[in-house]
Protein backbone atom coordinates (compact mmCIF):
# COMPACT_ATOMS: atom_id res chain seq x y z
CA UNK A 1 0.00 0.00 0.00
CA UNK A 2 1.65 3.37 -1.01
CA UNK A 3 1.13 6.67 0.59
CA UNK A 4 -2.11 7.46 -1.23
CA UNK A 5 -3.53 4.67 -0.54
CA UNK A 6 -2.87 5.06 2.86
CA UNK A 7 -4.36 8.45 3.24
CA UNK A 8 -7.43 7.44 0.93
CA UNK A 9 -8.31 4.78 3.71
CA UNK A 10 -7.84 7.31 6.61
CA UNK A 11 -10.26 9.18 4.56
CA UNK A 12 -12.57 6.81 3.98
CA UNK A 13 -13.02 5.84 7.51
CA UNK A 14 -13.29 9.78 8.64
CA UNK A 15 -16.20 10.06 5.92
CA UNK A 16 -18.36 6.95 7.89
CA UNK A 17 -17.68 9.05 10.44
CA UNK A 18 -19.43 12.00 8.59
CA UNK A 19 -16.52 14.19 8.15
CA UNK A 20 -17.27 16.54 5.21
CA UNK A 21 -13.46 17.81 4.49
CA UNK A 22 -12.30 14.55 4.09
CA UNK A 23 -14.91 13.94 1.68
CA UNK A 24 -13.91 17.33 0.35
CA UNK A 25 -10.26 15.73 -0.34
CA UNK A 26 -11.41 12.70 -2.00
CA UNK A 27 -13.68 14.26 -3.94
CA UNK A 28 -10.59 16.83 -5.74
CA UNK A 29 -8.63 13.70 -5.86
CA UNK A 30 -10.39 11.72 -8.02
CA UNK A 31 -13.49 13.63 -9.53
CA UNK A 32 -11.80 15.01 -12.45
CA UNK A 33 -11.02 11.04 -13.81
CA UNK A 34 -14.38 10.06 -13.04
CA UNK A 35 -15.63 12.82 -15.26
CA UNK A 36 -13.19 11.97 -17.91
CA UNK A 37 -14.05 8.40 -18.09
CA UNK A 38 -18.04 9.01 -17.66
CA UNK A 39 -17.41 12.00 -20.38
CA UNK A 40 -15.44 9.68 -22.53
CA UNK A 41 -17.94 6.99 -22.26
CA UNK A 42 -21.44 8.87 -22.20
CA UNK A 43 -20.67 12.59 -22.94
CA UNK A 44 -19.99 15.89 -20.41
CA UNK A 45 -23.52 15.81 -19.60
CA UNK A 46 -24.24 12.85 -18.29
CA UNK A 47 -20.85 12.72 -16.63
CA UNK A 48 -22.30 15.23 -14.34
CA UNK A 49 -24.73 12.87 -13.53
CA UNK A 50 -22.46 10.22 -12.84
CA UNK A 51 -19.88 11.95 -11.00
CA UNK A 52 -22.74 12.93 -8.58
CA UNK A 53 -24.25 9.40 -8.29
CA UNK A 54 -20.78 8.17 -7.29
CA UNK A 55 -19.77 10.84 -4.57
CA UNK A 56 -23.17 10.59 -2.99
CA UNK A 57 -22.86 6.75 -3.14
CA UNK A 58 -19.18 7.24 -1.22
CA UNK A 59 -20.67 9.75 1.07
CA UNK A 60 -23.98 7.23 2.11
CA UNK A 61 -22.18 4.10 1.51
CA UNK A 62 -18.65 4.02 2.73
CA UNK A 63 -18.68 1.09 4.84
CA UNK A 64 -18.93 -1.14 1.84
CA UNK A 65 -15.38 -0.54 0.85
CA UNK A 66 -13.28 -3.51 2.01
CA UNK A 67 -9.45 -2.17 2.36
CA UNK A 68 -8.50 -5.68 2.02
CA UNK A 69 -10.36 -6.91 -1.61
CA UNK A 70 -8.22 -3.72 -3.49
CA UNK A 71 -7.71 0.36 -3.21
CA UNK A 72 -10.35 2.87 -2.95
CA UNK A 73 -9.63 4.13 -5.96
CA UNK A 74 -10.22 0.63 -7.44
CA UNK A 75 -13.48 0.27 -5.26
CA UNK A 76 -14.66 3.92 -6.72
CA UNK A 77 -13.99 3.78 -10.32
CA UNK A 78 -15.36 0.33 -10.33
CA UNK A 79 -18.50 1.76 -9.08
CA UNK A 80 -18.11 4.88 -11.83
CA UNK A 81 -17.63 2.22 -14.51
CA UNK A 82 -20.52 -0.16 -13.74
CA UNK A 83 -23.41 3.13 -13.42
CA UNK A 84 -21.51 4.39 -16.90
CA UNK A 85 -21.75 1.19 -18.32
CA UNK A 86 -25.47 0.45 -17.17
CA UNK A 87 -26.31 3.82 -18.86
CA UNK A 88 -24.30 3.42 -21.87
CA UNK A 89 -25.98 -0.20 -22.37
CA UNK A 90 -29.89 0.89 -21.56
CA UNK A 91 -28.93 3.95 -23.79
CA UNK A 92 -28.04 1.12 -26.51
CA UNK A 93 -31.41 -0.80 -25.39
CA UNK A 94 -33.32 3.32 -26.91
CA UNK A 95 -31.31 3.58 -29.76
CA UNK A 96 -29.91 7.04 -28.51
CA UNK A 97 -27.02 8.05 -29.32
CA UNK A 98 -24.30 5.40 -28.94
CA UNK A 99 -21.29 7.50 -28.91
CA UNK A 100 -19.97 9.71 -26.01
CA UNK A 101 -18.88 13.36 -27.30
CA UNK A 102 -14.83 12.65 -26.88
CA UNK A 103 -14.57 14.48 -30.48
CA UNK A 104 -15.90 17.69 -28.40
CA UNK A 105 -13.48 17.67 -25.78
CA UNK A 106 -11.98 21.34 -25.86
CA UNK A 107 -8.49 21.18 -25.45
CA UNK A 108 -8.31 24.07 -23.58
CA UNK A 109 -9.62 22.60 -20.57
CA UNK A 110 -8.02 24.26 -17.46
CA UNK A 111 -5.30 21.68 -15.89
CA UNK A 112 -7.02 20.83 -12.36
CA UNK A 113 -5.36 23.83 -9.35
CA UNK A 114 -6.56 21.78 -6.43
CA UNK A 115 -4.22 19.27 -6.39
CA UNK A 116 -1.72 19.52 -4.41
CA UNK A 117 2.11 18.66 -6.20
CA UNK A 118 2.36 15.42 -4.85
CA UNK A 119 -0.92 14.30 -6.06
CA UNK A 120 -0.95 16.16 -9.65
CA UNK A 121 2.83 13.66 -9.65
CA UNK A 122 0.88 10.30 -8.90
CA UNK A 123 -2.00 11.60 -11.65
CA UNK A 124 1.15 12.29 -14.01
CA UNK A 125 2.99 8.66 -13.20
CA UNK A 126 -0.38 6.79 -13.52
CA UNK A 127 -1.09 8.79 -17.01
CA UNK A 128 2.35 8.32 -17.91
CA UNK A 129 2.26 4.01 -16.73
CA UNK A 130 -0.98 3.56 -18.68
CA UNK A 131 0.07 5.44 -21.57
CA UNK A 132 3.02 3.09 -21.59
CA UNK A 133 1.07 0.23 -21.15
CA UNK A 134 -1.29 0.69 -23.87
CA UNK A 135 1.23 0.89 -26.18
CA UNK A 136 3.30 -1.74 -25.28
CA UNK A 137 0.00 -4.08 -26.46
CA UNK A 138 -1.11 -4.81 -29.78
CA UNK A 139 -3.27 -2.32 -31.91
CA UNK A 140 -5.88 -5.93 -32.12
CA UNK A 141 -5.94 -6.31 -28.43
CA UNK A 142 -6.15 -2.30 -27.53
CA UNK A 143 -9.06 -2.47 -29.93
CA UNK A 144 -10.96 -5.14 -27.56
CA UNK A 145 -9.95 -3.32 -24.83
CA UNK A 146 -11.23 0.03 -25.88
CA UNK A 147 -14.55 -1.72 -26.93
CA UNK A 148 -15.18 -3.53 -24.01
CA UNK A 149 -14.39 -0.96 -21.42
CA UNK A 150 -15.28 2.50 -22.85
CA UNK A 151 -18.16 1.43 -25.18
CA UNK A 152 -19.50 -1.25 -22.37
CA UNK A 153 -19.57 -3.77 -25.18
CA UNK A 154 -19.62 -7.42 -24.32
CA UNK A 155 -17.12 -10.18 -26.27
CA UNK A 156 -20.00 -11.65 -28.18
CA UNK A 157 -21.07 -7.59 -29.72
CA UNK A 158 -16.89 -7.22 -30.01
CA UNK A 159 -17.12 -10.30 -32.28
CA UNK A 160 -19.67 -9.18 -33.85
CA UNK A 161 -19.16 -5.66 -34.75
CA UNK A 162 -15.22 -6.74 -35.87
CA UNK A 163 -16.91 -9.78 -37.88
CA UNK A 164 -13.97 -11.91 -35.92
CA UNK A 165 -14.37 -15.19 -33.73
CA UNK A 166 -15.32 -14.85 -30.88
CA UNK A 167 -12.44 -16.82 -29.89
CA UNK A 168 -10.18 -14.39 -31.16
CA UNK A 169 -11.79 -11.47 -29.18
CA UNK A 170 -11.77 -13.60 -26.08
CA UNK A 171 -7.75 -14.21 -26.74
CA UNK A 172 -7.58 -10.47 -27.59
CA UNK A 173 -8.82 -9.58 -24.42
CA UNK A 174 -7.00 -12.18 -22.09
CA UNK A 175 -3.37 -11.47 -23.51
CA UNK A 176 -3.36 -7.64 -23.76
CA UNK A 177 -4.73 -7.43 -20.11
CA UNK A 178 -2.14 -9.62 -18.95
CA UNK A 179 0.48 -7.74 -20.71
CA UNK A 180 -0.87 -4.52 -19.84
CA UNK A 181 -0.43 -5.86 -16.11
CA UNK A 182 3.29 -6.84 -16.90
CA UNK A 183 4.04 -3.28 -17.49
CA UNK A 184 2.05 -1.51 -14.79
CA UNK A 185 4.03 -3.93 -12.27
CA UNK A 186 6.97 -2.90 -13.88
CA UNK A 187 5.93 0.96 -13.61
CA UNK A 188 5.44 0.72 -10.23
CA UNK A 189 1.49 1.47 -10.09
CA UNK A 190 0.07 -1.45 -9.63
CA UNK A 191 0.40 -4.39 -6.53
CA UNK A 192 2.60 -7.63 -7.36
CA UNK B 1 -18.20 -22.21 -12.07
CA UNK B 2 -14.86 -23.69 -11.31
CA UNK B 3 -11.81 -22.17 -10.67
CA UNK B 4 -10.32 -22.88 -14.27
CA UNK B 5 -13.31 -21.21 -15.95
CA UNK B 6 -13.03 -18.33 -13.60
CA UNK B 7 -9.40 -18.39 -14.74
CA UNK B 8 -10.03 -17.85 -18.49
CA UNK B 9 -12.99 -15.47 -17.68
CA UNK B 10 -11.19 -13.13 -14.71
CA UNK B 11 -9.91 -10.50 -17.79
CA UNK B 12 -13.32 -10.25 -19.59
CA UNK B 13 -15.17 -9.74 -16.34
CA UNK B 14 -12.86 -7.19 -15.03
CA UNK B 15 -13.49 -5.21 -18.53
CA UNK B 16 -17.21 -5.86 -18.05
CA UNK B 17 -16.97 -7.89 -21.33
CA UNK B 18 -19.18 -10.85 -20.29
CA UNK B 19 -22.99 -11.29 -20.87
CA UNK B 20 -24.77 -10.80 -18.01
CA UNK B 21 -25.67 -14.42 -17.20
CA UNK B 22 -21.76 -15.02 -17.21
CA UNK B 23 -20.95 -12.27 -15.05
CA UNK B 24 -23.61 -13.23 -12.29
CA UNK B 25 -22.09 -17.12 -12.53
CA UNK B 26 -18.75 -15.86 -12.11
CA UNK B 27 -19.85 -13.49 -9.11
CA UNK B 28 -21.61 -16.10 -7.41
CA UNK B 29 -18.25 -18.50 -7.47
CA UNK B 30 -16.34 -15.46 -6.41
CA UNK B 31 -18.44 -15.02 -3.24
CA UNK B 32 -17.36 -18.60 -2.13
CA UNK B 33 -13.67 -18.39 -3.32
CA UNK B 34 -10.67 -15.70 -2.39
CA UNK B 35 -8.41 -17.23 -4.04
CA UNK B 36 -10.20 -16.17 -7.34
CA UNK B 37 -11.55 -13.48 -6.06
CA UNK B 38 -8.16 -11.94 -5.20
CA UNK B 39 -6.76 -12.79 -8.86
CA UNK B 40 -9.70 -10.63 -10.22
CA UNK B 41 -8.90 -8.07 -7.51
CA UNK B 42 -5.54 -7.76 -9.69
CA UNK B 43 -7.01 -7.41 -13.14
CA UNK B 44 -10.20 -4.97 -11.56
CA UNK B 45 -7.41 -2.35 -9.77
CA UNK B 46 -5.56 -2.64 -13.83
CA UNK B 47 -8.46 -1.81 -15.69
CA UNK B 48 -9.42 1.09 -13.25
CA UNK B 49 -6.30 2.98 -14.18
CA UNK B 50 -7.45 2.58 -18.09
CA UNK B 51 -8.96 6.30 -17.61
CA UNK B 52 -6.05 8.01 -16.88
CA UNK B 53 -5.08 7.21 -20.86
CA UNK B 54 -8.07 9.08 -21.20
CA UNK B 55 -6.81 11.84 -19.34
CA UNK B 56 -2.98 11.83 -20.85
CA UNK B 57 -4.97 12.24 -23.98
CA UNK B 58 -7.17 15.54 -23.03
CA UNK B 59 -7.07 16.38 -19.53
CA UNK B 60 -10.50 16.95 -18.58
CA UNK B 61 -11.95 18.58 -15.46
CA UNK B 62 -15.25 18.06 -13.82
CA UNK B 63 -17.16 21.74 -13.79
CA UNK B 64 -16.72 23.96 -10.63
CA UNK B 65 -20.32 24.36 -9.75
CA UNK B 66 -20.36 20.45 -9.83
CA UNK B 67 -18.31 20.24 -6.52
CA UNK B 68 -20.54 22.71 -4.96
CA UNK B 69 -23.94 20.51 -6.23
CA UNK B 70 -22.46 17.51 -4.26
CA UNK B 71 -20.98 19.37 -1.35
CA UNK B 72 -24.39 20.81 -0.73
CA UNK B 73 -26.48 17.31 -1.74
CA UNK B 74 -24.17 15.02 1.12
CA UNK B 75 -24.14 18.56 3.53
CA UNK B 76 -28.29 18.31 3.57
CA UNK B 77 -28.08 14.78 4.21
CA UNK B 78 -25.73 15.16 6.64
CA UNK B 79 -27.96 17.53 8.36
CA UNK B 80 -30.81 15.03 8.16
CA UNK B 81 -29.33 12.61 10.03
CA UNK B 82 -28.35 14.54 12.41
CA UNK B 83 -31.87 15.47 12.93
CA UNK B 84 -32.80 12.10 13.09
CA UNK B 85 -30.06 12.11 16.10
CA UNK B 86 -30.87 15.53 18.07
CA UNK B 87 -34.88 13.85 17.89
CA UNK B 88 -33.70 10.87 19.48
CA UNK B 89 -31.41 12.42 22.73
CA UNK B 90 -34.21 14.77 23.09
CA UNK B 91 -36.29 11.77 25.09
CA UNK B 92 -34.16 11.51 27.65
CA UNK B 93 -33.09 15.10 28.69
CA UNK B 94 -38.01 14.96 29.39
CA UNK B 95 -37.17 11.98 31.59
CA UNK B 96 -36.43 13.35 34.65
CA UNK B 97 -38.66 16.49 34.84
CA UNK B 98 -41.62 14.83 33.44
CA UNK B 99 -41.07 11.50 36.36
CA UNK B 100 -40.72 14.54 39.00
CA UNK B 101 -43.88 16.62 37.72
CA UNK B 102 -46.48 13.36 37.51
CA UNK B 103 -46.86 9.57 37.38
CA UNK B 104 -49.06 10.16 34.39
CA UNK B 105 -46.49 11.93 32.73
CA UNK B 106 -43.89 9.56 33.42
CA UNK B 107 -46.24 6.76 31.91
CA UNK B 108 -46.62 9.09 28.97
CA UNK B 109 -43.05 9.60 28.30
CA UNK B 110 -42.87 5.94 28.81
CA UNK B 111 -45.08 5.77 25.77
CA UNK B 112 -43.00 8.39 23.67
CA UNK B 113 -39.68 6.70 24.85
CA UNK B 114 -41.39 3.46 23.22
CA UNK B 115 -42.62 5.49 20.50
CA UNK B 116 -39.17 6.92 19.55
CA UNK B 117 -37.29 3.76 20.55
CA UNK B 118 -39.23 1.85 18.12
CA UNK B 119 -39.30 5.08 15.08
CA UNK B 120 -35.22 4.29 15.81
CA UNK B 121 -36.20 0.93 15.27
CA UNK B 122 -37.83 0.86 12.12
CA UNK B 123 -35.50 3.12 10.43
CA UNK B 124 -32.27 1.44 11.52
CA UNK B 125 -33.86 -1.03 9.92
CA UNK B 126 -34.79 1.10 6.82
CA UNK B 127 -31.40 2.16 6.61
CA UNK B 128 -30.34 -1.68 6.66
CA UNK B 129 -32.91 -2.13 4.22
CA UNK B 130 -31.35 0.37 2.12
CA UNK B 131 -28.38 -0.61 2.42
CA UNK B 132 -28.85 -3.79 1.73
CA UNK B 133 -30.43 -2.76 -1.89
CA UNK B 134 -27.53 -0.31 -2.69
CA UNK B 135 -25.73 -3.48 -2.63
CA UNK B 136 -27.91 -5.42 -4.66
CA UNK B 137 -28.22 -2.50 -7.48
CA UNK B 138 -24.26 -2.39 -7.30
CA UNK B 139 -23.99 -5.92 -7.70
CA UNK B 140 -27.02 -6.66 -9.22
CA UNK B 141 -27.54 -10.32 -10.46
CA UNK B 142 -30.76 -10.09 -12.30
CA UNK B 143 -31.61 -6.80 -13.80
CA UNK B 144 -34.98 -6.60 -15.73
CA UNK B 145 -35.67 -3.75 -18.04
CA UNK B 146 -39.53 -2.21 -16.82
CA UNK B 147 -40.93 -0.58 -19.99
CA UNK B 148 -43.48 2.39 -20.22
CA UNK B 149 -46.69 1.16 -20.13
CA UNK B 150 -48.38 1.35 -23.93
CA UNK B 151 -51.25 3.72 -22.31
CA UNK B 152 -49.65 6.27 -20.17
CA UNK B 153 -49.86 10.20 -21.13
CA UNK B 154 -47.79 11.75 -23.36
CA UNK B 155 -45.27 13.41 -20.32
CA UNK B 156 -44.55 9.70 -19.61
CA UNK B 157 -43.63 8.99 -23.05
CA UNK B 158 -39.72 8.32 -22.01
CA UNK B 159 -40.11 6.73 -18.50
CA UNK B 160 -38.47 3.51 -17.51
CA UNK B 161 -37.55 1.41 -14.29
CA UNK B 162 -35.55 -1.51 -13.85
CA UNK B 163 -35.46 -3.99 -10.98
CA UNK B 164 -32.76 -5.38 -9.34
CA UNK B 165 -32.50 -8.44 -7.15
CA UNK B 166 -30.78 -11.16 -6.36
CA UNK B 167 -31.96 -14.44 -6.07
CA UNK B 168 -30.97 -14.96 -3.00
CA UNK B 169 -32.15 -11.68 -1.34
CA UNK B 170 -35.60 -10.78 -0.34
CA UNK B 171 -35.28 -7.30 -1.62
CA UNK B 172 -35.56 -5.51 -4.35
CA UNK B 173 -34.21 -2.05 -5.82
CA UNK B 174 -36.35 -0.19 -8.04
CA UNK B 175 -34.97 2.12 -10.37
CA UNK B 176 -37.49 4.82 -12.03
CA UNK B 177 -35.74 7.08 -15.04
CA UNK B 178 -36.86 10.30 -17.24
CA UNK B 179 -39.79 10.38 -15.62
CA UNK B 180 -41.47 13.92 -14.08
CA UNK B 181 -41.94 14.31 -10.35
CA UNK B 182 -45.23 13.41 -9.28
CA UNK B 183 -47.86 16.20 -9.33
CA UNK B 184 -48.28 17.82 -5.62
CA UNK B 185 -51.46 15.80 -4.92
CA UNK B 186 -50.16 12.29 -6.07
CA UNK B 187 -47.07 9.84 -5.74
CA UNK B 188 -46.03 6.73 -8.02
CA UNK B 189 -46.12 3.70 -6.27
CA UNK B 190 -44.78 -0.05 -6.91
CA UNK B 191 -46.85 -2.73 -7.68
CA UNK B 192 -46.39 -6.57 -7.37
CA UNK B 193 -48.50 -8.51 -9.59
CA UNK B 194 -49.04 -12.35 -7.92
CA UNK B 195 -51.24 -15.17 -9.31
CA UNK B 196 -53.59 -13.82 -6.73
CA UNK B 197 -53.31 -10.35 -5.47
CA UNK B 198 -51.70 -7.19 -5.95
CA UNK B 199 -48.92 -5.61 -3.32
CA UNK B 200 -48.49 -2.25 -2.73
CA UNK B 201 -44.73 -2.45 -2.23
CA UNK B 202 -43.97 1.33 -1.57
CA UNK B 203 -43.96 4.97 -2.78
CA UNK B 204 -41.21 6.13 -5.33
CA UNK B 205 -40.16 9.78 -5.10
CA UNK B 206 -38.71 10.86 -8.07
CA UNK B 207 -36.60 13.80 -7.91
CA UNK B 208 -36.57 17.05 -10.07
CA UNK B 209 -33.61 14.97 -12.47
CA UNK B 210 -36.54 12.50 -13.43
CA UNK B 211 -34.68 9.68 -11.08
CA UNK B 212 -36.19 8.05 -8.01
CA UNK B 213 -35.96 4.46 -6.62
CA UNK B 214 -36.93 2.29 -3.85
CA UNK B 215 -35.69 -0.73 -1.85
CA UNK B 216 -38.19 -2.90 -0.95
CA UNK B 217 -39.41 -6.62 -0.15
CA UNK B 218 -40.40 -8.84 -3.44
CA UNK B 219 -42.57 -11.58 -3.04
CA UNK B 220 -41.50 -15.09 -3.62
CA UNK B 221 -42.72 -15.08 -6.73
CA UNK B 222 -44.72 -12.48 -9.17
CA UNK B 223 -46.10 -12.23 -12.39
CA UNK B 224 -45.74 -8.78 -13.35
CA UNK B 225 -44.25 -5.71 -11.31
CA UNK B 226 -45.00 -1.80 -12.46
CA UNK B 227 -45.46 1.97 -11.03
CA UNK B 228 -48.37 3.81 -11.05
CA UNK B 229 -49.07 7.35 -10.94
CA UNK B 230 -51.86 7.23 -7.37
CA UNK B 231 -53.71 10.01 -5.84
CA UNK B 232 -51.76 10.95 -2.35
CA UNK B 233 -53.51 9.43 0.78
CA UNK B 234 -55.87 6.83 -1.23
CA UNK B 235 -55.09 3.63 0.04
CA UNK B 236 -55.86 0.22 -2.34
CA UNK B 237 -55.67 -3.06 -3.01
CA UNK B 238 -55.01 -2.95 -6.24
CA UNK B 239 -53.53 -0.03 -8.62
CA UNK B 240 -56.24 2.43 -9.05
CA UNK B 241 -54.24 5.42 -11.18
CA UNK B 242 -52.36 5.34 -14.49
CA UNK B 243 -50.21 2.42 -14.91
CA UNK B 244 -46.58 4.65 -16.49
CA UNK B 245 -44.46 1.74 -16.31
CA UNK B 246 -44.73 -2.18 -16.22
CA UNK B 247 -43.49 -5.56 -16.91
CA UNK B 248 -46.08 -7.99 -18.23
CA UNK B 249 -48.63 -6.84 -16.12
CA UNK B 250 -51.37 -7.66 -18.19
Amino acid sequence: MNEFEREDLILVRKIREGNQDAFEILYDRYANIIYSLAARMLGRETAEEIVQEVFVTLWCKANLFEPERGSFVTWLMRIAHYRAIDELRRRRRHKQTLLAEDADFPLEEIPDKVLSIDEQMQDEARRVAVTKALAAVSADQREVIDLAYFQGLTQSQIAAQLNIPLGTVKTRVRLGLQKLRVVLIQEGVVRV
Amino acid sequence: MNCREIDELGEAYALGALDPGEAARVESHLKECLACRKRIDEYLEIVTLLPYATQAVVPLNAPEPLKAKILQAIATRAESVKEHRRAWWKAPVWVPALAATSAIFLVALGLLFYHYQNTVTQLTQRVEEMEHGIGIALTCQEATHLPGAPERPAQYASSWGRICTQPDSEMAVILVADTPAAPSDSEYHVWFKTASAFTDAGVVYVSTGGKGWLVTHKPGAFDAVMVTLETKGVQSDRPSGTILIAKDYR
